[in-house]
């Protein structure tokens, strides 16, 4: 079974990344089939594993303000700043459609 | 001699004694480093501080106050580990010209004790791979491409030119960690392990690779790959050296809370000399395809070797073994997912000239950032997170990971204590048919072996056997249980003891490949 168009291009939504070519999306292909192997196994009455140290409690510490005060340090490395904020071009625009969208899902 | 030999005894002690200096211990490296550079072990030598950290160091001795075995060691460090003011690019275009401003925790504990920091060594991109061929400054070349010893079992080629392609690769991804060691340019090296980074490199360029049990040493301020299984990884020259660099870095770590809070306590290791109260378990399991009948031979020969010395040596079963790469593939691209999320050019690292929109902005600049096989594990993670995938891969795999986990739980609980399997399917391949496959197949043949004790969070070692036909080395791996890094280390160094692996004798090499150096650079801040 074939990745419609319509899920790769959500991927690309989602993780911001493109196929670039017939080649990502023939990668993709592959990693599904070689992830399908997992079916073999039989997982009846076992629990996912989150963590090797499940049996442990995480650390916590105390909620108190040990660090920081480092805006400058941090802001050396944006290449965008204005002040102390890091500048991003406008938000709330979706990324254009499929049809629209200068991806190489668009001739599929 | 004291550039040749281990931290502990020989470089060591001659700083103590006043044989040698630190800075002139610390510029035979970076010398050897200007004259090896075509191994492209390292992206970055930072050869001002370094320089400094050695003055700071020898102050010390002559006040004969050195702050321990590593004060004026020269190490190296792989470039996924954060390291302040020098740049840390994972051999990606997303962080060139990254300056961190903090240490990673283990970089710090390893400042803290005098140790003279060399440079950021070369990697996989983000550590994806098993070869480190995939980073954007170029492949690392395997040191013992150039020794005697391979020269000398290889066909003898018409022309000289056509040595060029001969050379074989290091291993992954820690390859220009395992290489500047192997190499004398460093006496010991920080790697990182998720699917066998270090040890993998380690069995082919003839060092002893330390994989530490998951949550003992610090991962703050090491890039994150999966979090769940990454661990840094030790290389050195000795399991000797191993088992100080370990008691330097391991023990809680308020900034990660995935490290435990039990109290470690720094080992010296025993020589042992008597085996016979020791169980070692051979997995059937790990005979694996593909494992080259050389190495079956050596790894039954280790098991003869601890039979007549008096060892219990029984096979055991570890029966979900062919599935660990199954798992670690979705696990692992799942976390990439998650993890290469921050790489948005925001606030660090590459930023597209895109300005659009923050998506589009967003998106030019991982596309522009990342190479294939980076692009290629978020898209396969994102597919796999998907909620109508989410229980069918993501879950299963967390299911499957526990299967394998268990069978391991099992094993050592009969009263196995070391488990003994080979850490690669054959010798380093030469680089021309390395690429041949992708970085998937490869990786996922490559880390057969090894993946396992990540998924387990269990401690293993490659420690370095013998040749190969080819002249190349040749590594053996135990598998210990949790924590038991002090048995673990002190069979390895029995072990390491009976076999003599011989010296990497490194041939001259008269070259002018200005391609290769290109990447080179040497890094001097004010």
């Amino acid at each position: 079974q074939n990745v419609t168009v319509e899920v790769l291009d959500h991927l690309e939504h989602l993780a911001l990344v493109d196929f670039r070519d017939a080649e990502g999306v023939e990668r993709l292909q592959k990693a599904i089939q070689f992830a399908d192997q997992l079916h073999e196994v039989n997982t009846d009455g076992v629990e996912p594993m989150d963590s090797v140290l499940e049996d442990r409690c995480l650390y916590l510490r105390e909620d108190d303000v040990t660090e920081g005060n480092c805006t400058g340090e941090l802001l050396k490395n944006a290449r965008e700043k204005v002040e102390e904020y890091f500048v991003a071009p406008p938000g709330n625009i979706p990324l254009p459609k499929l049809e629209e969208r200068d991806t190489f899902l668009q001739g599929s | 001699a004291a550039l040749r030999g281990g931290l502990r005894f020989q470089a060591s002690a001659a700083l103590r004694e006043g044989r040698v200096a630190p800075t002139e211990l610390c510029q035979r490296c970076l010398a050897l480093i200007k004259s090896t550079r075509f191994l492209n072990a390292y992206i970055t030598v930072a050869e001002q501080t370094a320089l400094k950290q050695a003055e700071e160091s020898e102050k010390r001795y002559r006040r004969g106050q050195p702050l321990g075995v590593l004060d004026g060691i020269p190490i190296a460090v792989k470039d996924n580990f954060n390291t302040a003011g020098i740049e840390t690019t994972c051999a990606s275009n997303m962080l060139k010209g990254y300056i961190s401003p903090y240490n990673a925790t283990v970089v710090q504990k390893l400042l803290d004790q005098g140790a003279v920091l060399l440079g950021k060594t070369n990697l996989d991109e983000f550590a994806m791979g098993s070869g480190s061929t995939d980073g954007v400054f170029g492949p690392v070349r395997n040191p013992w491409s150039y020794s005697r010893q391979y020269k000398e079992k290889s066909i003898p080629k018409s022309c000289s030119e056509d040595e060029e392609s001969d050379w074989v690769i290091t291993g992954g991804s820690s390859g220009g960690s395992a290489a500047a060691v192997s190499s004398f340019t460093c006496f010991a090296a920080l790697g990182s392990d998720t699917g066998g980074s270090t040890r993998n490199p380690a069995a082919h360029c003839g060092v002893v690779g330390l994989k530490p049990t998951y949550g003992l040493i610090s991962r703050h301020g090491l890039i994150p790959l999966v979090n769940s299984m990454d661990v840094p990884g030790i290389l050195t020259r000795s399991v000797d050296d191993a088992a100080v660099v370990l008691g330097l870095l391991a023990g809680h770590d308020p900034k990660d809370s995935t490290t435990i809070q039990d109290n470690f306590k720094p080992f010296e290791l025993p020589n042992l000399t008597d085996v016979s109260k020791l169980s070692i378990g051979i997995p059937k399991e790990y005979r694996a395809p593909g494992l080259s009948s050389e190495i079956l031979a050596l790894w039954s020969k280790a098991a003869d070797l601890f039979k007549n010395a008096g060892a219990k040596v029984i096979e055991v079963s570890l029966p979900h073994t062919c599935y660990s790469i199954v798992c670690y593939h979705v696990l692992c691209t799942a976390e990439v997912a998650s993890n290469m999320a921050r790489f948005d050019g925001l606030e660090y690292g590459h930023r597209s000239d895109m300005n659009k929109s923050t998506e589009s902005m967003y998106a030019a600049t991982r596309r522009e950032g990342f190479n294939d096989v980076v692009r290629g594990r978020i898209l396969s993670g994102n597919y796999f997170l998907l909620k109508q995938n989410y229980e069918n891969y993501f879950i299963k795999a967390q299911k499957v990971r526990r299967l394998i986990a268990n069978d391991f739980a099992k094993v050592f609980k009969s009263g196995v204590d070391i488990l003994l399997t080979p850490t690669t399917l054959s010798d380093a391949v030469p680089y021309m048919e390395f690429i041949k496959e992708d970085n998937r197949t490869r990786s996922a043949q490559d880390d057969i072996l090894t993946q396992a004790a990540n998924m387990a969070g269990l401690p293993a070692i490659n420690v370095p056997t013998a040749l190969s036909e080819r002249g190349l080395p040749v590594g053996l791996q135990f598998i210990g249980r949790s924590f038991q890094e002090k048995q673990l280390l002190t069979v390895a160094k029995w072990f390491e003891k009976q076999v003599k692996f011989p010296m990497i004798q490194l041939e001259e090499v008269k070259r002018h490949d200005h391609n290769v150096f290109q990447h080179q650079k040497s890094a001097s801040f004010s």
